[in-house]
């Protein structure tokens, strides 16, 4: 058996949680009413979800542990391995940042400022390279997605592209 | 005959769709090259981009993708020994060990024509074998279904992973998500926790692409700093007496991967890795020692990983179940574009039928115009760095995500998926069984409630239906055999006896 990773033990029993949590939803939809309600196949699936948790539970407990002193010791791997806050935790801001963005910035300016920030960030290789090749990825994202395969990208109000001639 | 003829020559007549053919098998190759990038992802973002298109454009797309990211992988197994999808795995044991001698080209070259004709042996099956099995796969009950679809789940679940809880974790996680929304008989809301939002379900496209992309984006970002090595590979084209010595086994690992591929939940992964063992077992005189770069160790699992191509369409058009992960998401795709893929398929439109066997056989000869060329363009995209492709990647993925219906509800699920999914494949789930399940949910979900509703509720009989009806006998003895083959009672048992057969021998 393999060496269980930092964190693991927890997301199993989270795991297992979340799966009670959802027999418990399932078992709402219609209750023990009859084999064939809407809610008994659900309900089904969820009770199999949580004895295949208690398993793997089960599993993690007799797996050879991480080596680390304690929980805080755990926690420090976990923060260092698995959710380290560069490159991982950082980059998963960039993201969620990138998503809250496209709505109001539109398409066009939000993947670039994306696209910018993660070439900076992850390249490391300098701002100017990082803005030239942010660039020529969004036009040719832009040419190729909207221009050619005519897909809807999601557009800002203000930044009407088509009063300039381009998409529509 | 002659219209089958017509609609497979379909493919072949029209420029735009040869093209067509040639970017997704271009495309397929080179993503397949990239480590990290799967098959299954390339294929769940683009299908996405061809929801607003014809089916036929979009079904030739995807022929090539698929066919060509299965290939693709094995050339940086060979190259470098990290195979670029889970199929080149087998690729590597001997591939690697040929580049290590220098024979890098000579091993691409037969990997690419030796995939070529696995390839058209997997085709040449489809062909002959699915109209046979739909009009077999017509006698077949709800509960029938319910049971192929529970035996794929249990089947990927228990081959793909470290364990079978944590498949059966990850395929029954998938079946929920499909549960999300109105039920479809009695349209009662379920698991949507009051919101709007939810009632209308969960796309299963956004839970591939953030499973599939974004969670290996963040898999990916940990490990920016990968160092790759350059190799050069000048002469490639094999030779004809290469080739001709290995053809008998290249054939029997063909059957081995068309037969693996064509059972729901096994795909190309498991038929290379089955066609290595045979080959290790039945060539007594390698070229050189297994795992030291023997052609043999090449070839079988090459033959094997691209026939099941072929095979894995077999239960995909005949019953509409899919055969592994990626041919999951391309049942998805036939339904967008407003498709039933199942025994009915072939007698509605028979023309798609054709029409794909047509494709993939063009696909498979761009699979052997593009392998045996481009070496410089491949050896470029091994070399481009993680920290420039992931940011490319995650737009895809939103972009794919948004058009499928415009809706930015549909990306924060595709990043909460991917998230997710980074933890997942952190502690060792896969994440093949969920998009199984999602695809396959509702399948059980209808099939179930028929059964029941066949019987009038009477669970008595419909345990009995299960015993009686010889379809359902066979099938539900492979599924309970299944199981118990994975439970640690058996494994143990089976352990025991292996010893005294050993002890007894030794």
């Amino acid at each position: 058996m393999r060496r269980l990773n930092p964190g693991e033990t927890a997301f199993g029993y989270l795991m297992l949680a979340f799966s009670l949590f959802l027999l418990y939803q399932t078992y709402k939809i219609a209750g023990f009413s009859s084999i064939d309600s809407g809610g008994a196949y659900p309900m089904f699936a969820a009770a199999l979800m949580v004895i295949s948790s208690v398993a793997v539970v089960i599993r993690n407990r007799r797996s050879p542990k991480v080596e680390a002193a304690g929980p805080a010791g755990e926690w420090r791997r976990f923060r260092r391995e698995v959710a380290p806050p560069y490159p991982l935790i950082g980059y998963v801001g960039i993201i969620v940042l990138y998503m809250l963005l496209v709505l109001p910035l539109g398409f066009n300016v939000s993947s670039f400022l994306f696209l910018f920030g993660s070439f900076w960030y992850l390249y490391r290789k300098g701002i100017w390279l990082a803005l030239g090749l942010s660039i020529g990825s969004v036009v040719s994202i832009y040419i190729v997605f909207r221009l050619v395969f005519r897909v809807i990208l999601p557009e800002a109000d203000w930044l009407d592209l088509s009063l300039i001639g381009l998409g529509g | 005959m002659e219209q089958s003829l017509s609609y497979f020559i379909m493919a072949w007549t029209d420029p735009y769709l040869i093209f067509l053919t040639a970017a997704g098998t271009f495309a397929g190759i080179y993503v397949g090259v990239i480590p990290g990038l799967s098959v299954t992802m390339a294929v769940s973002i683009l299908i996405s981009f061809t929801f607003t298109w014809d089916v036929n454009e979009a079904l030739a797309v995807m022929a090539g993708v698929f066919l060509g990211g299965v290939y693709g992988g094995s050339r940086t197994a060979i190259m470098i020994n990290i195979p670029g999808a889970p199929a080149a795995i087998a690729a590597g044991f001997d591939g690697y060990p040929l580049a290590k001698l220098g024979l890098a080209g000579m091993a691409i070259g037969v990997s690419t024509t030796v995939s070529f004709f696995g390839a058209l042996f997997g085709i040449a099956i489809l062909a002959a074998a699915a109209p046979i099995v739909s009009e077999f796969a017509l006698m077949f009950a709800p509960r029938d279904y319910l049971l192929l679809a529970i035996l794929g789940i249990i089947l990927i679940g228990a081959l793909s992973g470290e364990s079978l809880a944590k498949g059966i974790f990850c395929g029954v996680l998938g079946v929920l998500i499909g549960t999300v929304g109105l039920d479809p008989i009695s349209a009662q809301p379920r698991l949507t926790f009051g919101s709007m939002a939810l009632m209308g379900g969960i796309h299963y496209v956004a839970a591939m692409i953030g499973f599939f992309g974004i969670s290996e984006v963040l898999v990916q970002t940990l490990d920016l700093k990968k160092k790759i090595i350059k190799q050069k590979v000048d002469k490639i084209l094999p030779s004809w007496s290469v080739i001709l010595k290995h053809l008998p086994l290249s054939l029997r690992c063909s059957a081995i991967g068309t037969i693996i591929g064509a059972l729901p939940g096994a795909g190309g992964d498991i038929a290379a890795l089955m066609a290595y063992g045979h080959a290790v077992r039945s060539v007594k005189k390698p070229t050189r020692p297994f795992g030291e770069g023997a052609v043999e160790g090449l070839v079988a699992p090459e033959a094997a990983c691209s026939s099941a191509v072929g095979g894995a369409y077999i239960p995909m058009m005949t019953l509409g179940i899919p055969g592994d992960a990626v041919t999951a998401v391309l049942i998805g795709a036939l339904y967008i574009h407003g498709l039933k893929p199942g025994p009915m398929l072939m007698i509605e439109t028979p023309h798609l039928f054709w029409f794909t066997v047509g494709n993939l056989v063009m696909a498979s000869v761009f699979l052997l115009i593009f392998g045996l060329t481009g070496i410089r363009a491949f050896a470029k995209m091994v070399e481009m760095p993680p920290a420039l492709l992931m940011p490319i990647i995650v737009i895809l993925s939103v972009v794919g995500t948004y058009s499928i219906q415009n809706s930015l509800t549909d990306v924060y699920w595709m990043l909460a998926f991917g998230i997710f999914g980074y933890f997942l494949k952190t502690y060792g789930f896969q994440i093949g069984p969920i998009i199984l399940g999602v695809i396959l949910g509702p399948i059980m979900d209808i099939s179930f409630r028929r059964a029941i509703i066949t019987v009038r509720g009477d669970l008595g009989d419909f345990f009995l239906d299960l015993l009686v009806n010889p379809i359902s006998l066979v099938l539900t003895a492979a599924t309970v055999g299944l199981l118990i083959g994975q439970t640690p009672v058996w494994k143990r048992y089976a352990a025991g006896r292996r010893a005294k057969k050993e002890a007894a021998a030794g």
